[in-house]
């Protein structure tokens, strides 16, 4: 008879950076090492780490053609393997989740490696480089002014402390990453056409004030309108403004950012957000705005992030930083521009969406929300693989781990990389150990999941089940073939 | 003067109606309700000629009468031309039968009368109205009895009249407390209407300081008077748009001067020439002004200029000839309505014309501007020039809310009319049958959104494009005008060549572009640029139901099965064409495919004509054979070649 004593779930073993080119000669190992978390371990550790990684990678490079050594599963972690930039490896690893049992009076423990999701964590890896190119552009880039290896290695190394000591502390519980964070998708409000078309042509800003290049309009968590910006650098805004910028409303005393070591203060109850250097003088006039990375056709270049609020709407301002600083004056001729029209329009937004919050109370478009669900009603997943937009009522760790690791392997990739192939139409029915059926289909460039609990189903009830549920939450988008 | 200055937005007509000047022996009248011009010498003894109202020689009546004593006061033909009335007498007017282009003399009908007549007006082709000093008469004029019988009449003591035969008022200044009453005069009918508030009751108006005119349709009684605190001259301009016709006082003409005036009306704006000064200013009671009491006081447009300078080609033997520069603002000069400018002297009637063209460069404010040329029967091509211009090389990103607020302006317009027009097509059911069909007149200028497309067209693809285009898709969003084809096609080029694709996908989610089959065959065509747009193509066939569509882009794209399911699904078993699918299944090479569409067809054979075997009608043989040669099985199950 064995007892479940205890279950531990997956967590952060260590997280490092490195890149065998700084430190190619015999003894000068430590120097590959950029980044590594947890800190206060030995060197030699870490050196150790990074040199079986390094050995890994250089294994599987032998059978493959390119580097894609993506994934290692030892008994007791996972390793998570991502280089973004030639010759730069993000190296995650991660303690699987274990359970230990009684078995004849002896507790043992019982490693469940398969149920991590490579994909689901790969995302999560992806967007830390994706975050922190995002705050401080490509690692290569750093120091490229200076001609000693080794100065442009300290730099580095002192920019991933900085940014990753505080980013890997704001991660969310990697125990429960789910398929909406492989995805990455991105949540659009839906508005009116006319609301639309005023809240889209908010962006001739951009005409009116040349030096602005982008902008981007949020409405709370939701993106309004997003420009020309790409998807992963739309993502990792959002999740910057989320996390960073969204939270200052509800602690208005002076909030101090874990990310940016600066204390950002509100002008008032609407206006800039302004980051001033906390250890500058008073008398300084000129602040430095945020500058962000941002990937301009396939060239990552950096941005003063200008960002407004205004009731509900957060204004993003993107101006090209290879022009001076704004001045003071810029900000107050674009604040008397801006604040009039934006404010009217964050009113009529807001007054837009309790109007369809009152028709529809029982659907709750944001995600967290709604009561929580029983297991036994059927959830869906909708998502659309050019927009990357989702429509669900997976009420986060609603459904088994299990099924969750079980679409995330049927999703297709969010990565383009088979453009053409992706538009197939598919229908898949996956029965699970634990009497879960997923119904996943595919077209379009969409892809649909219903997952059901039922353990007397039969193929043609879940089918039928699968039909109805498709029919009737499917009414946003065109599912021709229903 | 400012002559020299070059910029002149009042011309006259280029060819001038010349006849013979004033002299001893020739008297000329105008009559302003046929704009006929009468050259009388000797007293019509000596000839008459008669010409009007184009500058062409067709329109010449010529002939002699007898000069039966007595000068002419005034000589006007009836609308056909074929009775002429002429008044010698304070209190009698001859008529004059025409058998042809000929007066028949001995047939003139005298009518005389005991008061003293102020004038006539011809109110049809034998209809005459008198004003005379105790009111006004109606009278039919029967060429066949020689007699003129009257029909109608109105007793009012008047002192002078004015008559406007556009909207057939006449503006009656009464001898009894100096009041100003329009009439109405039509046939057999007299409607006198409320009289112009002239705000104090001794206030006393002379003929020469009024006119009347129609603007806008409606017809103005225009008053000079000065102002009384600054002494400058003012334009009352009284509407007649109340209930009943009644005048209000509605607008004020600030004409910042001082001195001799006149008053024409051109494409409804209201010219007001200063003889001192040389100049003419031009007012549109359209534009906005400052509002005091709901009266609008209205600056001139721009500030005065003179008409343009005219030269006169004299006749004369020499190829060249000789130009004669006419002397502008003359003593000579004689003004009608609406805008007739005759110099009696030199022998010259003009039309006065605006030249739109030089406006758009004296006003500056380009919203101004356009409510301006809405306005102007000319208006549209100039309107378009300018806009044209505003978003090519005048543009700059600080003039979009500029455009807006044009834009705006234009689709208010545009909108009025697609609403007029659509009410004209479903407004006619079988149970309204009395009510003639109203034939609407479009407005004056309508800008449409072709128009519009044309002056896009010309910056596609430069990096502002996209902006101007989504704000003018919101403005007609916000008159709830649909997109047409070629706007839609205009701005999904746009948005693709920007790379746009999250715009695009949301415009056609809110069904902000036109969809129809033309539209997503233009996005399909793109689809090689990123597959976001062979999506949203496909959602927009889907919402359309162009089922046949995407089945041929599935086709195309070897997704034989899928093609087939949607097929089964929209057109019904019965009306797949299989020869079609199993030629693309047979091109994809993948004998599954192959073999899956085949069987399918079998199925569907089954059931709709119970055997496997395929119709003849169908010609699928080839395929049939293919089948047999690919999957040679037992020979019992292998289907006949029919």
């Amino acid at each position: 008879m064995t007892k479940l004593l205890q279950r531990l779930e997956v967590t952060l073993r260590s997280f490092y950076v490195f890149n065998s080119s700084f430190g190619e000669k015999e003894g000068e190992e430590h120097k590959k090492v950029l980044y590594y978390h947890p800190n206060d371990i030995e060197l030699n550790t870490k050196i150790k780490d990074v040199g079986l990684s390094e050995a890994i990678i250089r294994f599987t490079g032998t059978f493959t053609t390119e580097d894609d050594c993506k994934a290692l599963h030892t008994q007791k972690t996972t390793q998570l393997f991502h280089q973004p930039e030639l010759g730069f490896w993000l190296v995650l690893v991660l303690n699987v989740p274990k359970e230990i049992r009684l078995k004849e009076g002896v507790e043992v423990a019982d490693y469940r490696g398969g149920e991590i999701s490579d994909r689901i964590y790969r995302a999560v890896l992806r967007q830390c480089y994706q975050m922190y190119r995002f705050q401080h552009g490509a690692l290569a880039s750093l120091g490229a002014g200076l001609e000693n290896a080794d100065q442009r290695r300290e730099l580095l190394s002192e920019k991933l402390l900085q940014f990753f000591d505080t980013y890997l502390i704001s991660l969310k519980d990697l125990a429960h990453c789910d398929i909406i964070d492989m995805l990455h998708s991105i949540q659009y409000l839906p508005l009116d056409r006319a609301l639309f078309l005023r809240a889209h042509n908010f962006g001739m800003l951009c005409a009116t004030f040349p030096v602005i290049k982008e902008s981007i309009m949020l409405y709370n968590e939701q993106i309004v309108c997003g420009g020309k910006m790409g998807a992963s650098d739309l993502y990792s805004l959002h999740a910057y403004i989320v996390q960073n910028v969204l939270p200052m409303d509800s602690n208005d005393s002076s909030a101090n950012t874990p990310v940016i070591k600066r204390s950002i203060s509100e002008c008032q109850a609407k206006g800039f957000v302004r980051c001033h250097p906390s250890d500058a003088s008073e008398g300084q006039d000129e602040v430095l705005p945020l500058t962000v990375y941002l990937s301009v056709e396939n060239q990552v270049t950096p941005h003063y992030l200008l960002i407004y609020r205004a009731l509900q709407i957060t204004l993003c301002l993107f101006l090209d930083a290879k022009q001076p600083a704004p001045k003071q004056e810029l900000y107050d001729e674009l604040h008397a521009y801006i604040a009039p029209q934006l404010t009217c329009l964050a009113r009529d937004i807001a007054s837009e969406v309790s109007k369809e919050a009152l028709a529809h109370p029982g659907q709750d478009s944001s995600s967290g929300g709604g009561p929580a669900s029983n297991d036994t009603t059927p959830k869906y997943l909708f998502i659309n693989e050019q927009s990357l937009q989702h429509h669900t009522n997976i009420h986060r760790n609603g459904i088994p781990r299990n099924v969750m690791s079980v679409i995330a392997d049927l999703a297709n990739p969010g990565e383009r990389s088979n453009v053409a192939a992706a538009a197939a139409t598919e229908e898949l029915q996956v029965k699970t150990t634990n009497d879960y059926w997923i119904v996943k289909r595919c077209c379009n460039w969409r892809q649909y999941y219903v997952i059901l609990c039922n353990s007397k189903a039969t193929l043609l009830d879940v089918t039928q089940e699968a039909k109805r549920i498709f029919e009737q939450e499917l009414t946003d988008d065109v599912f021709f073939d229903k | 003067m400012d002559n020299s200055n070059g910029i002149h937005y009042i011309e006259l007509s280029r060819n001038p109606i010349r006849f013979d000047a004033v002299s001893q022996l020739t008297n000329v009248f105008f009559d302003d309700s046929n704009k006929q011009i009468f050259a009388v010498r000797s007293g019509g003894a000596t000839g008459v000629v008669v010409k009007g109202p184009v500058p062409n020689e067709d329109t010449v009546i010529s002939f002699c009468m007898n000069d039966r004593g007595g000068a002419i006061r005034s000589i006007k033909f009836s609308p056909d031309n074929q009775i002429l009335a002429v008044q010698r007498k304070e209190n009698a007017v001859e008529f004059v039968c025409f058998q042809g282009e000929q007066p028949m003399l001995q047939d003139i009908i005298t009518h005389q009368v005991k008061t003293m007549i102020h004038g006539f007006v011809w109110i049809h082709n034998r209809e005459v109205a008198l004003i005379s000093n105790t009111g006004v008469e109606v009278y039919t004029v029967l060429p066949e009895k020689r007699q003129v019988r009257s029909v109608k009449s109105l007793s009012i003591s008047i002192k002078w009249f004015a008559w406007c035969c556009d909207a057939n008022v006449a503006l009656l200044c009464t001898t009894e407390g100096n009041s100003l009453v329009p009439v109405l005069v039509k046939q057999k009918v007299i409607t006198k209407l409320p009289k112009v508030d002239l705000a104090s009751p001794s206030r006393e108006v002379q003929e020469s300081k009024v006119t009347l005119g129609q603007v806008y349709g409606v017809l103005a009684v225009l008053i000079l008077q000065s102002n009384s605190s600054s002494g400058m001259m003012e334009v009352e301009v009284h509407l007649l748009n109340g209930p009943g016709l009644a005048p209000r006082k509605c607008h004020v003409l600030r004409l910042s001067l001082v001195g001799r005036f006149a008053i024409n009306t051109v494409d409804n704006l209201i010219v007001v020439h200063h003889q001192a000064t040389g100049t003419s200013l031009l007012f549109d009671i359209s534009l906005t002004g400052e509002v005091i009491q709901d009266i609008t006081y209205h600056a001139p447009i721009t500030t005065g200029r003179s008409i343009k300078p005219f030269g006169l080609k004299l006749p004369s033997l020499s190829p060249d000839g000789q130009i004669l520069q006419c002397e502008l603002y003359s003593t000579h000069w004689v003004l009608f309505q609406p805008n007739i400018v005759i110099d009696a002297k030199l022998g010259c009637m003009w039309y006065l014309n605006l030249c739109i063209d030089p406006i758009c460069n004296l006003i500056s404010d380009r919203i101004r501007l356009t409510e301006f040329l809405l306005q102007r029967s000319s208006g549209k091509q100039v309107l378009l020039k300018v806009l044209g211009q505003l978003v090519d090389d005048q543009y700059k990103g600080t003039l979009l809310p500029v455009l807006e607020t044009i834009f705006s302006r234009i689709n208010k317009i545009y909108a009025s009319w697609v609403q007029l027009e659509l009410q004209n097509q479903t407004a006619q059911p079988s149970n309204v049958k009395t009510s003639t069909v109203k034939h609407t007149s479009p407005p004056i200028v309508l800008i449409e959104q072709l128009d519009m497309v044309q002056i896009f067209q010309r910056i596609a693809r430069r990096p502002h494009t996209e902006t101007i285009l989504m704000l003018y898709l919101q403005s007609l969003n916000k008159f709830n005008i649909a997109a047409q084809e070629e706007l839609s096609k205009m701005i999904i080029s746009e948005l693709i060549h920007n790379h746009s694709f999250d715009t695009l996908r949301r415009l056609v989610s809110y069904s902000m572009v036109l969809e129809s089959k033309a539209v997503a065959c233009f996005l399909l065509s793109h689809s090689d640029v990123d597959t976001a747009i062979s999506q949203v193509a496909i959602d927009m066939l889907g919402k359309i139901q162009a089922h046949e569509i995407i089945i041929e882009v599935m086709l195309g794209q070897g997704k034989v099965i899928d093609a087939l399911r949607l097929a089964k699904n929209s057109l019904g078993l019965d009306k797949v064409p299989a020869r079609k699918f199993l030629e693309a299944a047979h091109k994809t090479n993948d004998d599954l495919i192959f073999h899956s569409v085949f069987r399918f067809f079998q199925m569907r054979n089954l059931k709709l004509y119970e055997t496997l075997a395929f119709p003849k009608a169908e010609q699928c043989t080839e395929f049939i054979q293919h089948y047999n040669s690919t999957f040679p099985v037992d020979n019992s199950l292998k289907p006949q070649i029919s």
